[in-house]
């Protein structure tokens, strides 16, 4: 998935339960996009986010 | 031992006191935190694990030593419950498996207590099998003492022992002391080793501190607080002193944070944070408002992307197909939106435009509290007071922002709510800034005063 132009919530969504589904093989239900729209949601909201190009990532 | 002796009218500034004027002795103390034990243990069902024979053993030595006129450090004599999460040389690390083995050797944090001279009593409860534990609320059986560190916030609310080791990764740790009437700090990332911590989630997994006052919870820093060899993100830092001369400090510049957090409290809580307020201020503070930058709300969305710390610590513990169910039962078990296995699903360009973000809020909110002069952010550990029953230990939303972004965090005592129950007050500062931070909580403490100890 691509972080560049911002991704909207579906479709994060819809990539996640494609992987999932593709990795765990794990039926595409309302239950599993309900479980996966949260994190969707995250990916939405930091794919649009404008970060300024000289800040550098903290991992500690 | 004097007649009047009791552990539950003690802080930990007391206990150190007594004991180093010879008025107590380290075996005495204990003795007092036993019969506590044995009077509280039935209710609150708060430890996991107690080998008091061992613990019976080495306050004997310190008895000794401090008959000889030797005190090992600041805290010789204080009784210590440690979280479960933390490896105790001789106890089993009960999230490695209910059938752990006794670990070797101490977590550094641990280690340290032991080097101050205080006397370890027992690990304290947490949730285990993604299940809460059976542990209740000191104000209150019915309601839970929060979580994850539930033991270690409710032995301190039940004035059994007046220090714990918690530990925080979303809202773990400040949550059970707001909960359970007492104090707290999430220091700064970097400032307490992790060394024999059991990980969650590294780059949020904060040792924190759980205690009677901000004045004990100072003390204690300054015997653990520092680089760790054995824990690279461990900070160089001076050394934090042990008091926090409250006698030289003037009324601090309190901002009260008034968007992001306020729509998410409930009316008690919102009326508490007034309140408080409103004692600070007559007291001499500066209160202002304070909006954080719209960005803030970022932090909650990149606290989801980290969960997959977890995912890769587990990778090869859980070499099974993952079922629909795992996914929802991974969502609920670390009680946020999103989902510890949906993390693993996430691309790595997401994790570390995350990383990006924390450090670029990081600077957002050091310049807004820089600029307008703010000694600490006011707003709340939780929601409200512990929630009645014991099948959640509660909502850790408040505190996931500040373990994202590594910033000191303390609670203290802002009242009790409608139904009786702990209210806390929740104060943040920029990284780095813990011994200022503890300084300006112990100032509102003064102001606002200790919550009288539960009935039980």
């Amino acid at each position: 998935m691509r972080l560049k132009p911002a991704v909207s919530v579906d479709e994060a969504v819809n990539w996640l339960a494609t992987q999932a589904s593709a990795e765990w093989g794990v039926e595409v239900t309302p239950e599993l996009i309900k479980t996966l729209t949260p994190m969707a949601e995250a990916m939405a909201a930091i794919s649009a986010a404008d970060v300024p190009w000289d800040v550098e990532p903290m991992f500690l | 031992m004097t007649k009047t002796f009791s552990v539950a009218q003690c802080s930990v500034i007391d206990i150190a006191g007594a004991v180093a004027r010879g008025e107590v002795t380290p075996s005495e103390v204990l003795e007092s935190v036993i019969e506590r034990i044995d009077a509280t243990e039935p209710r609150l069902k708060a430890w996991t694990t107690l080998k008091l024979d061992v613990s019976r053993e080495e306050a004997a030595v310190l008895t000794a030593e401090a008959k000889s006129g030797k005190l090992r450090g600041p805290l010789h004599g204080v009784p210590v419950g440690v979280k479960e999460w933390f490896n105790v040389a001789g106890f089993p690390t009960l999230l490695k498996g209910m059938d752990a083995p006794p670990e070797p050797r101490d977590a550094t944090v641990v280690a340290r207590l032991r080097a101050a001279g205080a006397v370890i009593v027992g690990k304290t409860t947490v949730p285990l099998d993604d299940k809460p534990p059976a542990t209740t609320n000191p104000y209150n059986i019915e309601h839970t003492a929060g979580g994850s560190s539930s033991g270690s916030g409710a032995v301190v609310g039940g004035r059994v022992v007046p220090i714990t080791l918690a530990e925080q990764t979303a809202g773990s740790g400040l949550r059970p002391a707001a909960y359970c009437g007492v104090a707290g700090i999430k220091p700064t990332y970097g400032y307490l080793s992790r060394y024999g911590l059991f990980p969650g989630s590294w780059s949020r997994d904060h040792a924190t501190l759980i205690g009677y006052t901000m004045a004990d919870i100072a003390l204690v820093m300054s015997c653990l607080a520092g680089y760790d060899p054995l824990d690279p993100t461990t900070a160089h830092i001076e050394p934090l002193p042990a008091g926090l001369d409250l006698a030289s400090l003037g009324a601090p510049r309190i901002g009260v944070i008034r968007n992001f957090f306020p729509e998410r409290l409930q009316p008690d809580m919102l009326a508490a944070i007034e309140i408080n307020a409103s004692k600070l201020k007559a007291a001499g503070a500066t209160v202002v408002d304070v909006n954080l930058p719209a960005e803030f709300d970022l932090a909650w969305k990149c606290a989801e992307m980290t969960w997959v710390e977890s995912v890769t610590r587990k990778a090869g513990s859980e070499n099974k197909p993952v079922k629909l169910e795992d996914l929802v039962s991974s969502r609920a078990s670390v009680g946020t939106a999103g989902g510890v296995r949906a993390s693993e699903l996430v691309p790595a360009t997401y994790y570390i435009q995350a990383r990006r973000i924390r450090t670029w809020l990081t600077g957002m909110l050091t310049a807004l509290m820089r600029e307008q002069g703010i000694d600490a952010l006011l707003t709340a550990p939780a929601p409200g007071g512990a929630p009645k029953g014991l099948v959640s230990t509660g909502d850790p939303t408040l505190q996931i922002p500040w373990s994202f972004l590594g910033f000191p965090c303390t609670t203290i005592n802002g009242g009790v709510g409608s139904d009786g129950m702990p209210l806390g007050l929740h104060f943040a500062s920029t990284p780095r800034t813990d011994y200022e931070l503890m300084r300006t909580t112990a100032w509102c403490e003064k102001v606002i005063g200790l919550l009288p100890p539960p009935a039980l």
